[in-house]
């Protein structure tokens, strides 16, 4: 099983729809892709399909054999788990990560994962096969965000793929256009690609369902399916 | 029925008279139709009264009842649709005649309500049709029957072989080897003088055709070369045939044209050997990779020379030639600005290029050049005539040649052109007929190469400065800097090269006086060095190198030769000179299949980069205008001036350049009227001269055609944009005011404006703004752009008001890709010389439309006149009968 984890530098950076939208990118290869929400916002639901009025998630139980009932599978057939309604302990958050590896599946399925935000990376036992995406817009927070982090990822050895991926990049603004063109030139770890902003991303969520869908035409389609492109090459980079 | 009520006592009289012969209701009906006749048809009162009695007697054999009328009235509307209504007229009689005759004789299907019938075409053109499919089978048998036979020849144990007998010892052997040249020599005098019989010649003249016919589509360069020998046997045989038996001694007005006949036509000769020499082997260089550490690469200034065109022209230049692909330190643009002006400063200065001006305009372009060396450093100069706008890649491309060998002083790459030349704008065939260019730059150019004498253009090159200080800067000399710098430092002991990549693209000429305006600066500038530093003469150059350049220069004499073949012909028709003095038969024996081979062999060699005959008619436009100045310059090498070759004009409106034209329509009016006189001396002339007034008439009406092709040129279209559209397909994406996105394909673009194509429905409207985003690398920009027309899923946008940093990205992302010119030869076929026949023949159809639709008002009427009773001709020829629904 191929691990993705996604997490935004900061809130709001637009992680769990660019998770929503890969999963059936990736689903569209006819892999199995299996996404889990560990944000305590419990907000992925909202992106495939799933009704506000539903409360309940791996959260609300004891153990991941307990909630196999709260997996959901939306129109497109990705497999996905919320968050559910209970406040959790790191650990159980660990667990159910752990839990969900060992789930029955070939090799070269998916498991994605809408981390939360404020959440940091020593939280999570990240081994050599992972990818960490963590998602960035272009502003200056970010800049200096990634600033630390990097010093951060310096400090000590880290064995996992990590990458920045720019999202909502919008080339018009002066600013994002200089502020990409300096990490092209600087981030060591700058994902070769961005998602453009699109509108189509926040209007598909008002129809319950992902830009990939929504909008073959669009660009935002064209920039999910080179991300997950990329990841597919990532991950076999990794094999 | 009428009864006459006040009865007068001659027709009493008369039908007392009648009643004695026939019945009552036969005399009743004879007064009828007599009435009708003279007082409703108005026949005269004889005929009036003899047709009744006409149909009665028809009656006896026919039955004309009304339904049987009719049907015979819309049966001979069938046979004869082209017969007017009031019947009985002159017109209609011969129009009667010669379709009753047509009809008689040919076989024409007159069932008509039989629609299958009807696509049954009738006897003849079933005939051509099966004798065409006959031909056409005849072809591909012998093809391949010949590309069986000559791959058996050219195995590889062959070639290996082959390669043992060149790489032999004995050829070291200076004695040997003169022998065997000797040999080969002395194979060639006898093939080309033996005497033949009429039918020797016959037979050995169609056994080459046949077998060059046949390799035609063969591949490879030794079917190529094979092809090459026998059109030069075939060709020199010709010329031979010619001097030693076709003059006719006896009268002197015939030797005298005839000696000039022959005179151009050994002209023709000498420049189709040149040729064939030239482009024997075209060498395609391949660019050689540079080194991986930049700081070994050299430094490259860029020159762009300009003199008096707009900054809109060079700004894109500029900007290009900045985001040409070179480390920046080592890369220095100058604007050798020699009309001094002060914007151009400015803009230099605002981009960051370098601005160099003089006191003086002394030597044009080489003078300018030159003063820019003394004020710049660089080991290597790029240079771009101020339209050529450079791809990213363009040093990337050439610079390897010269790391590669230290002897190379100039890499050329060809010029291209985005806009539609003169020609091809007016002759409305924009990429579809390789232009004029195409030939020297797709061929000759490469051919050039083989022979180490690749001509430096004057643009998009690159020159080694060390090469030019040797020889002491751009030639000052000629007119044509270019050729002659390349020429000196050739003799320097330099080598010059080209590929064959379009790494830039440019304005061609905006009007056909300027297109030809420039031809007679480079007409002239050959001429001027053939004098002045004459290739044939003079150290430093190896046999090729002179063979090649004396061919440029030759062919920029083909003006007096070309109008002497477009009038020679006429000589026989008007004076009854026999110019070619010899039996019917044998003109037709050695000319048309000479000709035949020669076109067939230059189609080979040409076919993807000049279509049959096009040829002659870009000579023919050509011919008189170069004629003056190269023979001045022959005489007279110092004199006339630099004349800049005007750019990004504008041809609001459209109109026809009489005073242009003038030359060729004088030509084509002495080649008509000839026509029409040979077509008098045809009927009422001496009957034994009938085959060579035949044969004149022929080539006559070959170089009316031509003409007519000619003066079609002349009439300059409307430019419908001022900036010229260039075609493209690369993906891009437009984000639209709702802030929503959609991926597009660009089909074009200019300096203002894009074409994009959408992949599904749209919903844009005119006057939106959206924004247009491309990426150049791992950069995208946006661009502010309008909407300015749509149509399906096509959108045309413009861009306004770009800011400095804006215009450049933009040009980046477009006219300065590095694929943005590639595609430029694959897009032609390889010529069919019937088809490219039919090009020109409804090229030189338009060209005589033009010439009546912009007749001055005084011709007007004549014309009418003319065309009037044309027609009326026209409509007498019988027509196949045709059913209408």
């Amino acid at each position: 099983m191929r691990k993705i984890y996604l997490k935004g530098i900061k809130g709001g950076t637009g992680a769990t729809a660019i998770v929503a939208n890969l999963a059936c990118a990736l689903k569209k290869s006819n892999t199995n892709v299996i996404v889990l929400d560990l944000d305590p916002k419990n907000d992925l639901g909202l992106h495939l399909g799933l009704s506000w009025e539903h409360n309940t998630g791996w959260s609300n139980y004891n153990s991941l054999n307990a909630a196999l009932a709260e997996f959901h599978c939306d129109s497109d057939g990705v497999i996905f788990l919320p968050f559910g309604s209970e406040p959790s302990r790191l650990n159980e958050l660990q667990t159910v990560i752990r839990d969900c590896e060992q789930l029955k599946v070939d090799d070269n399925s998916w498991l994605l994962l809408d981390c939360p935000a404020h959440l940091d990376l020593d939280h999570f036992n990240l081994c050599a096969d992972d990818i960490f995406l963590e998602v960035v817009n272009c502003d200056a927070t970010c800049h200096s965000f990634i600033y630390k982090r990097l010093l951060k990822l310096n400090q000590q050895t880290n064995h996992w793929q990590h990458y920045f991926l720019v999202n909502r990049y919008n080339s018009a603004s002066e600013l994002e256009f200089d502020l990409l063109q300096l990490w092209q030139s600087e981030v060591p770890l700058l994902a070769p690609l961005y998602i453009n902003k699109d509108e189509v991303i926040s209007e598909s969520t008002a129809f319950r369902n992902v830009a990939v869908n929504c909008a073959p035409y669009s660009v935002a389609n064209d920039d999910f399916e080179t991300l997950a492109g990329w990841l597919v090459s990532r991950a076999t980079h990794n094999d | 029925m009428t009864k006459p009520s006040r009865a007068s006592v001659t027709q009493k009289s008369m039908s007392l008279f009648l009643s004695i012969f026939f019945t009552k209701k036969i005399v009743r009906f004879l007064f009828f139709k007599f009435h009708s006749y003279f007082n409703q048809h108005k026949v005269s009162a004889l005929a009036a009264f003899l047709l009744p009695f006409l149909l009665l007697l028809l009656s006896i054999f026919i039955k004309l009842d009304n339904n049987n009328k009719r049907r015979l009235k819309a049966k001979l509307a069938y046979l004869y649709p082209h017969v007017s209504k009031p019947i009985v007229t002159p017109a209609n009689s011969i129009r009667i005649f010669l379709q009753s005759l047509y009809l008689l004789l040919f076989n024409v299907s007159v069932k008509k309500n039989a629609p299958k019938n009807r696509i049954r075409s009738h006897y003849s053109a079933k005939f051509f049709q099966k004798s065409a499919r006959f031909i056409r089978y005849l072809d591909t048998k012998l093809v391949r029957s010949c590309k069986r036979l000559w791959l058996l020849g050219s195995s590889k144990s062959t070639t290996q072989s082959y390669q043992k007998i060149a790489s032999a010892k004995l050829w070291r052997n200076r004695f040997l080897h003169f022998m065997f040249y000797g040999l080969l020599a002395l194979a060639v005098v006898i093939f080309v003088t033996v005497p033949f019989s009429l039918e020797a010649q016959a037979i050995f003249i169609s056994l080459i055709l046949l077998v060059s016919y046949s390799l035609r589509r063969v591949k490879g360069q030794m079917a190529t070369i094979a092809m090459i020998t026998l059109a030069v046997t075939s060709s020199t045989r010709y010329l031979w045939w010619r001097y030693t038996d076709t003059l006719n001694w006896h009268d002197p007005l015939a030797l005298t044209l005839g000696i000039g006949l022959l005179l151009a036509e050994s002209y023709a000769w000498l420049v189709l050997i040149l040729g064939f020499f030239q482009t024997i082997n075209p060498l395609h260089r391949k660019p050689i990779p540079l080194h991986k550490d930049t700081a070994l690469w050299p430094t490259v200034d860029v020159y762009i020379p300009t003199y008096n065109e707009p900054l809109n022209v060079v700004r894109p230049t500029a900007i290009a030639a900045q985001s040409i692909d070179w480390p920046a330190d080592k890369l220095n643009i100058y604007i050798l600005d020699d009309g001094k002006r002060p914007e151009f400063k400015e803009f230099a200065d605002e981009i960051g290029v370098g601005y160099l001006d003089r006191p003086d305009h002394k030597h044009a372009k080489a003078g300018n050049m030159n003063h820019a060396m003394k004020h710049t450093s660089g080991e290597y100069i790029a240079i771009f005539d101020c339209d050529h706008i450079p791809a990213r890649s363009f040093l990337q491309m050439t610079m390897g040649q010269f790391i590669n060998d230290s002897k190379v002083c100039l890499v050329q790459t060809p010029h291209h052109f985005f806009s539609a030349d003169p020609f091809e704008r007016n002759l409305n065939n924009h990429r579809q007929i390789p232009n004029e260019n195409m030939l020297f730059y797709g061929l000759i150019q490469d051919g050039n190469d083989m022979w180490d004498a690749t001509f430096f253009c004057g643009s998009c090159a690159v020159l080694k400065r060390q090469a030019l200080e040797e020889i002491g800067g751009f030639a000052v000399e000629t007119v044509t800097e270019d050729a002659h710098t390349a020429l000196r430092m050739q003799r320097a002991g330099y080598k010059t090269t080209y590929i064959n990549i379009p790494q830039a693209a440019g304005l061609a000429t905006d009007s056909l006086s300027a297109h030809i305006g420039q031809r007679i600066r480079w007409a002239r500038g050959m001429a001027q060095i053939f004098r002045l530093d004459n290739p044939l003469l003079g150290k430093g150059l190896n046999i090729g190198q002179r063979l090649c350049y004396i061919n440029a220069m030759l062919h920029f004499l083909s003006g007096i030769p070309r109008i002497v073949f477009l009038t020679a012909p006429l000589a026989l028709i008007y004076f009854n000179a026999y110019i070619i003095y010899a039996p019917f038969i044998a003109i037709f024996l050695y000319i048309v299949p000479t000709l035949l081979q020669v076109k067939i062999t230059n189609s080979r060699i040409q076919g993807k980069y000049r279509y049959s005959y096009w040829g002659e008619v870009y000579e023919s436009v050509l011919a008189w205008y170069i004629l003056k100045p190269t023979t001045v310059a022959l005489f007279n090498p110092n004199k006339g001036k630099f004349n800049v070759t005007e750019k990004g004009g504008f041809n609001d409106k459209a109109r026809y350049d009489w005073l242009i034209s003038k030359p060729y329509i004088i030509l084509l009016a002495f080649n008509v009227i000839g026509m029409c006189y040979g077509v008098f001396r045809l009927f009422f002339g001496d009957t034994s001269q009938i085959g060579v007034l035949l044969i004149s008439m022929l080539w006559a009406s070959y170089n009316t055609m031509i003409l007519g092709a000619a003066v079609a040129v002349a009439a300059e279209a409307k430019q419908v944009r001022s900036s010229h559209r260039i075609k493209a397909n690369f993906p891009a994406a437009i984000r639209l005011s709702n802030g929503r996105t959609m991926k597009v394909k660009i089909t074009d673009y200019s300096d203002n404006g894009v074409g994009i194509e959408t992949a599904h429905e749209h919903m844009c409207k005119t006057n939106d703004k959206i924004e247009l985003l491309m990426s150049r690398g791992k950069k995208q920009f946006s661009f502010p752009t309008y909407i300015c027309n749509t149509r399906d899923k096509q959108i045309g946008l413009t861009l306004r008001d770009l800011n400095l940093e804006k215009q450049k990205a933009f040009i980046q992302c477009t006219f300065s890709r590095a694929d943005a010119w590639l595609d430029w030869q694959d897009n032609f076929k390889h010529d069919k010389p019937s088809y490219s026949f039919k090009k020109v023949f409804t090229t030189s159809i338009r060209g005589f439309n033009n010439l009546i639709f912009h007749a001055p008002n005084q011709l007007k009427p004549l014309i009418n006149f003319i065309t009037r009773a044309m027609t009326q001709l026209a409509s007498l020829l019988p027509i196949n009968p045709k059913k209408v629904f």
